[in-house]
């Protein structure tokens, strides 16, 4: 058994280990970084921390689903090799339980793109919820280069 | 015991440090009684602790030392070199086993036997055999550190407390070490707590904390004034200023509770520089000055390994030999100087060495063989710019690998460490005389007083921007030497050369770069800029707005971005936001190296040694940048009615004494003026012409060009000073053989000719390749005779040689005797090169060995001597 916290991307349902969710935030205002991969959307300050926030959409290259109507923009804060980042979604929905028998392989449909951040597939009652892989999230090109 | 274990640890490791300092003193004063007492307390000290412990290896040892010290110290016996020698050596195997038993909490297997029979030995007053060639280093020692060493704060690497002056003396302005009346080491336990590392990191922290808080309510206080047109509440106003104030003093308490004096960093030199003299077989002396200068602990440590590798290259490469010395008028005894200095926010250290500077030919020749620059680029290369090699991966310019130094571990470490820091480093070598580096370092990583610079965003679609829609950054004070606006009625402005954005400053010539284009968020702008120093070199930094001043609180990068190069880190502001800190190291590998960069006071006497050419100065294009094109190559200059320019499908053609001539543009393609004139220069080679299309000619002046930047454009020789001016030079060779049929296909159908050119200038080095290679030939081009003839040592083999008469060293004459007199190059024809053309100068020429003489700018006669020789060569080999 473990708990996931749901949450919405361009439509898409997605699941974190609710172990390394820190916090649910409202983003204020941003500092962007040039220089950095497009998908980091800056660096913001979380309560006199220094956070970087990841733009979820251009990440996972979604970019081109509608955003929702005046949608807060919200992010998922989590920690990842005992650091802060703040993850941008769409929305943010109940912590649900999950039992190993409600997971199944990832379809052979899944986007490489989604493949390489899964770590697996939550079967719910009417829906498939891909539960994300924070750290392949965060260190994307770290990860490939090594 | 394990109780007592680390305390014993701690307290030894720091006793340790104290005697070698001790010793190396005594060794200069023996007869001092207060120095051998302490060495001998601290000795007893670590015996008797032994004993009480349990180590048995450690006491017996110690004791054997002991029981030599307290002869002497009794006046038994007299200490000389060999006394010392073996003390330290039994020191050095104290600390040994001191370390092991740091690590695994017991005393390494193996006897100390033949060490204690040796100190017996001297106990008993005898003395053993070759103790007398021991001891050659002197080493002098600022008398400061002397008065101040023992009371302060000397704590090991690896221990984990720092003894700290009490309360009462710390809240006193002056640093502890200038207090006149700091004892001699037997009060050290009287003025002093003992405090854990951690808890001093801790208490950092929460200040650093409270320092923002404290930025941010002064911030959001601003920003009320502002609302309410500055009628705020005054009453808040007071303590505010005074918390404000208190919290600044805390700052500065609590940041010199971490401040040790810099002797601790090179404590360990004397040391080595004694076992260095013994090893190299060279004298020198160690001055050291400025040892109470303070910095934060954490930088002492990174600064204290590549202080030591410093002074370990200075004495191994640095330093001549001895006798090497001697023979060129030097005193026999080498000096190497190391100088702390506090300036403002940061640290400077100075280590220099009287040696024989830096093997510049060397760091050339490596340079080219690394890959670090092309064979023309190493050719240009100024001396500053070599020297700056050194910071470069593998160019250790070692001829042998010693055990000292030169094991593949280089100043590009040593760079990589200060960078580490936040720290810059540079290098000044002057042949014969010696090397200089300065290091700046801060005073601590902490905090970090910074500048907070903007740029407009660009961009429109970024969501992410600012409010006012800009970004801002920080860069670290220490990295900006100083600030110029460039506007249009100011001294400076930026100025263009082959497109990339320079300064003139001083009589440097620095490259810019536009912030927003490096950061790739916008198209370039701005008049503030920011000079830097990074990697050894100045740079300039354009922004659109310098704001003021901030002490930052500098946090690390998070993961995905703390590989981006650019930046050091990042801060919250007062305002609350967070700023991304720009990293000067990293720029710097984003901007374009521009040549020679000296001031202009240093130039003039080089100038005076080099040859002056007439140069044409014009403007064309539009552009207001002067150009220049040397005189020699111009043929005429052409006033044109805008009636006799005839348009044709291949551009503008104009009629000029029976021949048609392309007219043409320096830059793009040409448009004739409806009415009026058309100045323009004409250039003649062989059959050809062409008219380049100006719209302004200046000046003709003489001067000493020397290239300080070349160019990617062809049709660019690169940019020189002339007249004060940032002036592009025109490669005449390239405009010709684009305009003019000919040339190039002259020989195309033979196999190419190979003629090698020999000219120490590279001016002309520069003209000559284009202009033949224009003409059909391959060209292998030397800077001077030594590289000409190694090429014919390698059995290189030319159609002709060209070869310039005055050039420093050896001679174009002796280099045609040379040639002459045997090797597989004396049946080539030789073809001197110069300016002196009279007929003296020629007989001379002839009688060295050369079949012909051409003055310099006369490229009509070049081409065609050339065209004569290696034809008439050719028809005679067939």
């Amino acid at each position: 058994m473990s708990q996931i916290v749901t949450m919405e991307l361009a439509g898409t349902a997605l699941g974190i280990n609710v172990g390394v969710v820190q916090d649910v935030v409202r983003l204020g205002r941003m500092t962007p970084v040039p220089g950095a991969p497009a998908w980091i959307a800056g660096v913001m300050n979380l309560r006199g921390h220094i956070v970087t926030v990841i733009d979820l959409r251009r990440r996972m290259d979604v970019t081109q689903a509608p955003l929702g109507d005046g949608t807060p923009k919200l992010a998922v804060v989590v920690e990842c090799r005992r650091e802060a980042f703040a993850l941008m979604v769409d929305g943010v929905g109940d912590v649900i339980e999950v039992g190993n028998g409600d997971r199944v392989p990832d379809p052979a449909t899944l986007s490489p793109t989604w493949r390489d951040v899964s770590l697996g597939v939550i079967r719910r009652e009417h829906s498939l919820l891909i539960e994300v892989d924070v750290e392949a999230v965060v260190f994307h090109d770290l990860a490939r280069a090594a | 015991m394990d109780d007592l274990l680390p305390d014993f640890l701690s307290e030894t490791q720091e006793n340790l440090q104290q005697v070698d300092d001790d010793l190396l003193r005594f060794e200069q004063s023996p007869a001092d009684a207060a120095i051998l007492d302490n060495i001998f307390r601290l000795v007893h000290t670590v015996k008797g602790s032994c004993g009480f412990i349990g180590l048995p290896r450690l006491e017996k040892l110690a004791h054997a030392a002991e029981s030599l010290l307290g002869r002497l110290r009794d006046g038994e016996i007299e200490a000389d070199a060999a006394i010392v020698s073996e003390t330290l050596a039994a020191i050095d195997a104290v600390r040994g086993i001191v370390e092991v038993l740091a690590t695994t909490g017991a005393e390494p297997e193996g006897d100390d036997d033949d060490l204690i029979a040796r100190l017996d030995a001297l106990t008993r007053g005898r003395t053993i055999e070759d103790a007398g060639n021991r001891g050659k280093a002197n080493v002098e020692r600022d008398p400061d550190t002397r008065s101040s060493a023992p009371s302060q704060t000397t704590s090991q690497a690896t221990s984990q407390t720092v003894a700290q002056e009490s309360p009462t003396a710390t809240s006193s302005p002056t640093p502890p070490s200038a207090s006149p009346a700091a004892p001699q080491a037997d009060s050290t336990s009287a003025q002093t707590i003992r405090v854990s590392v951690d808890l001093l990191e801790e208490l950092m922290v929460s200040v650093s904390e409270l320092v923002l808080t404290r930025n941010q309510l002064i911030q959001d206080r601003r920003g009320r004034d502002r609302q309410q047109n500055g009628a705020a509440d005054q009453d808040i106003d007071l303590p505010l200023q005074r918390l404000s104030t208190q919290i600044g003093r805390l700052q500065d308490s609590v940041m010199r509770t971490r401040m040790q004096p810099i002797s601790g960093a090179w404590a360990i030199l004397p040391r080595m520089v004694r076992q260095l003299a013994i090893d190299l077989d060279k004298a020198f002396d160690l001055e050291t000055v400025g040892g109470d200068t303070e910095l934060d602990r954490q930088m002492l440590e990174q600064i204290k390994d590549p202080l030591a590798h410093m002074v370990r290259n200075a004495a191994d490469h640095g330093l001549e030999p001895n006798a090497v010395r001697r023979a060129n008028g030097k005193p026999s005894m080498g000096k190497i100087r190391l100088v702390a200095a506090q300036e403002g926010g940061h640290i400077t250290l100075t280590l220099s060495d009287d040696g024989a500077g830096l093997d510049l030919a060397k760091l050339r020749e490596k340079a080219i063989s690394g890959g670090h620059m092309t064979t023309a680029q190493a050719e240009e290369a100024s001396d500053a710019q070599l020297a700056r090699l050194i910071f470069a991966p593998g160019m250790s310019t070692a001829k042998e690998v010693t055990q000292i130094s030169g094991r593949g571990v280089g100043m590009d470490v040593v760079r990589a460490n200060i960078e580490k820091i936040g720290g810059t480093i540079e290098v000044e070598s002057v042949a014969g005389r010696g090397t200089t580096f300065r290091i700046r370092i801060p005073l601590t990583l902490a905090i970090m007083p910074a500048l907070i610079v903007g740029i407009k965003n660009g961009d429109a679609t970024e969501q992410a921007e600012d409010d006012d829609g800009s970004y801002r950054f920080a860069v670290p004070q220490i990295a900006v030497a100083e600030l110029v606006r460039a506007t249009g009625d100011s001294e400076h402005r930026i100025e263009y050369v082959g497109g990339a954005p320079v300064l003139r400053l001083r009589g440097q010539l620095l490259p810019l770069m536009f912030l927003q284009e490096t950061l790739g968020v916008g198209a370039p702008d701005g008049d503030h800029i920011l000079i830097i120093r990074g990697a050894g070199r100045q740079f300039g930094i354009v922004v659109d707005g310098v704001f003021d001043t901030e002490e930052l609180v500098v946090k690390p990068l998070g993961g995905p971005l703390a590989r981006l190069n650019i930046y050091s880190g990042n801060a919250i502001l007062g305002d609350g936001q967070v700023v991304m800190i720009l990293d000067a190291n990293g720029l710097a590998e984003h901007c374009i190296d521009v040549g020679d960069a000296k001031p202009d006071e240093d130039s003039a006497p080089e100038a005076a040694l080099e040859d002056t050419d007439a140069m044409l100065l014009f403007r064309a294009g539009g552009s207001a940048q002067p150009r220049a094109v040397p005189l020699a190559l111009v043929s005429r200059i052409e006033d044109i009615a805008a009636g006799r320019i005839e348009p044709t499908e291949d551009g503008a053609v104009v009629q000029l004494r029976d021949r048609l001539v392309p007219l043409v543009a320096l830059d793009g393609d040409y448009t004739p003026p409806t009415e009026g004139r058309q100045s323009a220069l004409v250039f003649a080679q062989n059959e050809g012409a062409i008219a380049l299309a100006v719209d302004q000619v200046l000046d003709i002046v003489d001067a000493a060009v020397k290239l300080e930047l070349s160019s990617s454009d062809p049709s660019k020789l690169g940019t020189a000073v002339i007249a004060e001016q940032a002036t592009e030079l025109l490669d005449v060779a390239h405009l010709l053989s684009r305009h003019v049929e000919g040339g190039r296909r002259q020989l195309a159908d033979g196999p190419t000719a190979r003629i090698l050119v020999v000219d120490d200038s590279p001016f002309f080095r520069n003209m000559l390749k284009p202009l033949l290679s224009a003409a059909g030939y391959r060209v292998t081009v030397v800077d001077g005779v030594e590289a000409a003839l190694a090429l014919r040592e390698e059995g290189k083999k030319f159609d002709l040689i060209l070869s310039d008469i005055e050039m420093p060293g050896r001679t174009g004459l002796d280099f045609a005797r040379a040639v002459r007199a045997d090797g597989n190059w004396s049946e080539t024809p030789l073809i001197a090169l110069s300016s002196l053309a009279d007929e003296e100068d020629m007989d001379a020429g002839m009688a060295a060995g050369f079949d012909r003489y051409v003055a310099k700018f006369d490229r009509q006669r070049l081409l065609a001597l050339l065209a004569d020789s290696v034809d008439g060569r050719r028809e005679r080999a067939a």
